[in-house]
C-alpha cells in the first residue's frame, strides 16, 4: 500500500494539473448550464429579438404584445444576431424597418416587417403576430387612431384561455447548479481517475517491475488487492476534495436528504469509475494513448448517457445502448433527486445503486481475467 | 528531404500515437452522430398537435372554435388535428397521450393540457388568439362598428414576410462536430511534445544520439516540424472525408478553403506542442499532463462538451474567444462552412497567424533561456 501511495506521489503533480483543470471545468459546466437552461427553447417563453428601427405605436405595441408571454429584448450588435438564432440563443427576430407603419396603413403591399428563425415550429409565432395586426386592422376600421387602436388591441389581449395542468410532467422550471454538479461529476470522475490512476498502474504492471514483484514472497492475489486497496484510496482523497468543492459551492442548493442521497450516488459511480481506470490503465500502454482512451471512455459515456444532452432528446435506440453502461443508471437518480417531474422513489433510488455496484463487480471479474492473462503473456 | 521522409516514416510507426489521435476523434464524431441525430428533428420539427375538443355539460359545441382551429395553417399543414367528442372520453385521451391538450367549450373555454412544453404553448396561444378575436369583435360591436371591423379581421393580408436564414446548415449541432475537428486539430501538439522530446538529451536517448549527430540543428527542426504537419494534415484529411462519407454529416459548404485551412489548423496544434516541449521543463507526464489540460479546457471553452458555450462568452467576455485557440478554429469553421462570412472568417484565420507567430517566438525564447541557463550552469561548475 505505502509503495501504492510513493507512486502517486510522484505522479502528484500531473495529478494536479488534471484535478485542477477538470475542477475549473466542472465549476464552469455547472455555471454555465444554470444560464443556457434558462434560455432552453424547449420552455413555453421564446426568447425573441426585436430590432425596431421604426420606433412608432404600432412597433412599440407589437413588442409589448410579445412581450406578455415571451422574452422580448433588442441587440445591438447586429453582427451577432445570426449567431445567436444559429445557437439558439435566441428563437426568433423580427426586423422592423423604417417606414413599416406607413406601410401598414397604406394597405395591400405591407413592407418592412421580416422575421427570421430557423426552427420550423416557430411558425405559431408567425400566426401570432398577424393576429395582432388583423386587431390594429379591426380597430382601425372601428374608427380609432393608431394610439387608440394599439392601446385597445392591447388591453383587448389580457383576455386569456384557462389553462389546466392535469398532472405534474415535464419541469419547466429551472434546475438548481447543484443538480449540474452532481450531474457533470459523472463525467469529471472517470476523466480524473482514469488519468490520475493509469500512470500508477501502469507502473506496477510494467513488465519488468511486474516480473521483480512476482520474484517476492508476496503472492499475486495479495499484490492485486494492494494496488486495488491503493488506487482506492488515493480515488478517495480526490473525490473528498471533489465533494467538498460542492459543499463549499453550492450547499444552499441541496436539503441535507439530497445532499446526502447525491453524495451516496457518486460513492457508487466513483466505485465503478476506479474499476474502468484500472481496467483502461491496465489494458493500454503509454501516456498518449491513456489520454485518449480518458476522453474517449468518459465523453463517450457522458454523451450517451445524456450528461450532456438530456437524455429524451436522445434517439430511443441510443437511450438503449446507455443502459449497459453505469452513468446512465448515476443520472437516472441524479434526475430522480433534482428533478421535479420525476417522482422520488427510495427503492428505485437503490435499485439503481445496485445496478452500479454490479457494473462495478463486472469490471472488477474482467480485470481479474485481465491480470491473468498478462501473467499468462 | 530524405532526413524528412525517415521522420514522417518514424512517426507513422508510432503505431499507438497516431492510433489515438486519428480513433479518438473518429469514434467520438460516430458518438456524437448517434446522439444527435435525431436532436433537432425532435425540437424544431412542424408538427400537427392532436387536440381534443368536447363541450361542457347541458352546452353545444362550438362550431365557431372548432373551425377557427381547423383553419389554422402553416404552408398547407393543419396545426391542429381536432378530435371532436365528449368530455369523459377527451380526458380519457388526454390521459394516454394520443392528444396534447383537451378543449372544453362552453361560455369561457378551458384548456387542460397532461405537461408543459411547446406543443402546449402552441395550443394555449392560438385559443388565446380565438379569444382575443371575439373581444375585439364585441367591443367593435359596442360602438356600432362591428361589420368594419369583422370585415377587417377576415382581410387576408400578410404583414410578416421571412428572411431566410444566410446559413449553409442551419442544424446547430453541428457546433459539436466543429468542436471535435478543433480537438483533432489541436491533437496535433502530441506530435510536436514529441518532437521536443526527441530534440532534448535530458528527456530521451534518442535525442541525445541525435544532437551528437554531424547535422545543423535548423534543418533538423524545420524537417521535424514537416514532419509532424503532415501527419497531423493527413489525419484533418482523413477525418473530413470520415465526416463527409461515412457519418454523411452536412459540414456546410466544404470548399478548397477548409483545405487551407486545415493545413494552418495542423501547424498550430503542431507549435502548441512545441511550445509547452520548450517552455515547460520538467518530466514527460508533467509535459503531457500541462498539454492535455490546455487542449481539453480550450476545447470545453469552444463548446465541445457544452453547445451554446460559444455564444455565452461572446455576449459576456468576447475577448475569451478572440484568443482561444479552439475557439478560434470553430468560429472559422463555423464562418466558413456554415455562414458563408469570409470577413469573420479572415479574422479568425489571421488570429490562429497570429497565434502560430507567438508560438513560434515563445518556444525559440524560451530554448534561448533555458541554454543560455544551462551554459551558466555548465560554466560554474
Amino acid at each position: 500500500m505505502k509503495t501504492v501511495l510513493k507512486v502517486a506521489k510522484k505522479a502528484l503533480p500531473s495529478s494536479g494539473i488534471y484535478f485542477g483543470i477538470f475542477c475549473a471545468i466542472l465549476v464552469a459546466f455547472t455555471y454555465l448550464a444554470g444560464k443556457s437552461n434558462e434560455t432552453a427553447f424547449s420552455a413555453s417563453e421564446m426568447n425573441i429579438i426585436i430590432q425596431d428601427e421604426d420606433a412608432t405605436a404600432l412597433s412599440v405595441s407589437l413588442s409589448d404584445y410579445l412581450s406578455r408571454e415571451n422574452k422580448v429584448s433588442a441587440q445591438p450588435d447586429e453582427s451577432l444576431l445570426s449567431d445567436m438564432l444559429f445557437y439558439g440563443k435566441v428563437d426568433y427576430i423580427i426586423y422592423v424597418q423604417k417606414g413599416f407603419t406607413e406601410s401598414f396603413l397604406a394597405g395591400e403591399d405591407v413592407h418592412g416587417l421580416e422575421r427570421q428563425s430557423i426552427q420550423a415550429n416557430m411558425a405559431f409565432l408567425d400566426q401570432k403576430i398577424e393576429l395582432f395586426f388583423r386587431y390594429v386592422r379591426a380597430e382601425l376600421a372601428a374608427g380609432k387612431i393608431m394610439e387608440e387602436a394599439c392601446d385597445a388591441v392591447l388591453s383587448a389581449c389580457e383576455k386569456q384561455a384557462e389553462a389546466v395542468l392535469t398532472e405534474s410532467g415535464k419541469s419547466s422550471g429551472l434546475l438548481p447548479p447543484g443538480y449540474y454538479f452532481f450531474t457533470y461529476l459523472s463525467y469529471i470522475l472517470p476523466s480524473v481517475l482514469i488519468m490520475v490512476l493509469g500512470p500508477v498502474i501502469h507502473a506496477f504492471y510494467k513488465k519488468d517491475i511486474k516480473m521483480r514483484t512476482d520474484c517476492g514472497f508476496v503472492s499475486v492475489r495479495q499484490q492485486n488487492l494492494t494496488v486495488i486497496g491503493g488506487i482506492s484510496l488515493v480515488s478517495l482523497l480526490f473525490w473528498i476534495l471533489l465533494i467538498l468543492m460542492g459543499i463549499l459551492l453550492y450547499r444552499n442548493d441541496f436539503t441535507p436528504k439530497i445532499f446526502l442521497y447525491g453524495v451516496l450516488n457518486s460513492f457508487l459511480f466513483l466505485l465503478v469509475s476506479i474499476m474502468i481506470s484500472a481496467l483502461i490503465g491496465m489494458l493500454v500502454k503509454g501516456s498518449d494513448a491513456l489520454n485518449g482512451a480518458s476522453n474517449l471512455v468518459s465523453m463517450g459515456m457522458a454523451f450517451l448517457c445524456g450528461v450532456f444532452v438530456s437524455s429524451e432528446y436522445l434517439p430511443d435506440y441510443v437511450n438503449k445502448i446507455a443502459e449497459f453502461l453505469p452513468a446512465s443508471w448515476y443520472m437516472k437518480n441524479v434526475r430522480m433527486l433534482f428533478e421535479s417531474g420525476v417522482v422520488w422513489s427510495t427503492g428505485t433510488f437503490f435499485q439503481n445503486g445496485a445496478i452500479i455496484l454490479t457494473f462495478a463487480a463486472a469490471v472488477f471479474c474482467i480485470i481479474l481475467v485481465a491480470v491473468k492473462k498478462k501473467r499468462m503473456a | 528531404m530524405i532526413y524528412y521522409f525517415y521522420r514522417v516514416k518514424r512517426m507513422f510507426r508510432n503505431r499507438i500515437l497516431f492510433f489515438w489521435s486519428i480513433i479518438f476523434p473518429m469514434a467520438l464524431a460516430t458518438l456524437f452522430k448517434m446522439a444527435f441525430s435525431s436532436v433537432t428533428e425532435k425540437d424544431w420539427a412542424f408538427e400537427t398537435i392532436p387536440v381534443a375538443v368536447a363541450a361542457e355539460e347541458g352546452t353545444k359545441p362550438d362550431e365557431m372554435l372548432i373551425s377557427f382551429l381547423e383553419n389554422m395553417k402553416n404552408e398547407g399543414t393543419a396545426f391542429f388535428e381536432i378530435t371532436e367528442t365528449d368530455r369523459a372520453d377527451a380526458e380519457e385521451l388526454l390521459r394516454k397521450k394520443s392528444v396534447t391538450a383537451v378543449i372544453i367549450t362552453g361560455e369561457e373555454p378551458v384548456v387542460f393540457f397532461r405537461e408543459n412544453g411547446l406543443s402546449a404553448t402552441i395550443v394555449k396561444t392560438v385559443l388565446d388568439g380565438y379569444l382575443q378575436s371575439r373581444e375585439i369583435i364585441m367591443d367593435a360591436a359596442a360602438q356600432g362598428k362591428m361589420a368594419e371591423a369583422a370585415l377587417a379581421l377576415s382581410k387576408d393580408v400578410q404583414t410578416l414576410s421571412v428572411r431566410t436564414f444566410k446559413g449553409a446548415s442551419g442544424d446547430p449541432m453541428i457546433q459539436y462536430f466543429q468542436a471535435l475537428l478543433a480537438m483533432a486539430s489541436l491533437y496535433g501538439a502530441m506530435y510536436g511534445l514529441l518532437n521536443t522530446r526527441e530534440l532534448n538529451p535530458l528527456q530521451s536517448d534518442e535525442a541525445a544520439r541525435r544532437v551528437a549527430a554531424p547535422m545543423r540543428k535548423v534543418p533538423t527542426v524545420l524537417a521535424d516540424v514537416a514532419a509532424a504537419f503532415t501527419i497531423q494534415y493527413v489525419q484533418f484529411l482523413i477525418l473530413i472525408a470520415y465526416y463527409t462519407f461515412i457519418l454523411r454529416i452536412n459540414f456546410g459548404a466544404v470548399n478548397g478553403w477548409l483545405f487551407l485551412s486545415g493545413a494552418v489548423y495542423s501547424l498550430f496544434g503542431v507549435l502548441i506542442g512545441y511550445f509547452v516541449g520548450s517552455v515547460v521543463r520538467k518530466s514527460d507526464n508533467v509535459q503531457q499532463a500541462v498539454m492535455m489540460s490546455t487542449v481539453m479546457f480550450s476545447c470545453f471553452l469552444a463548446g465541445l462538451m457544452m453547445g451554446n458555450i460559444r455564444i455565452e462568452i461572446e455576449l459576456a467576455a468576447p475577448w475569451v474567444n478572440r484568443i482561444n485557440p479552439a475557439t478560434l478554429i470553430a468560429n472559422s469553421l463555423h464562418a466558413l462552412c456554415v455562414m458563408g462570412d469570409m470577413k469573420k472568417y479572415a479574422v479568425c484565420m489571421i488570429s490562429i497567424l497570429v497565434w502560430c507567430a507567438v508560438l513560434v517566438f515563445g518556444s525559440v525564447s524560451a530554448l534561448a533561456l533555458y541554454q543560455r541557463h544551462d551554459r551558466k550552469g555548465a560554466k560554474n561548475e
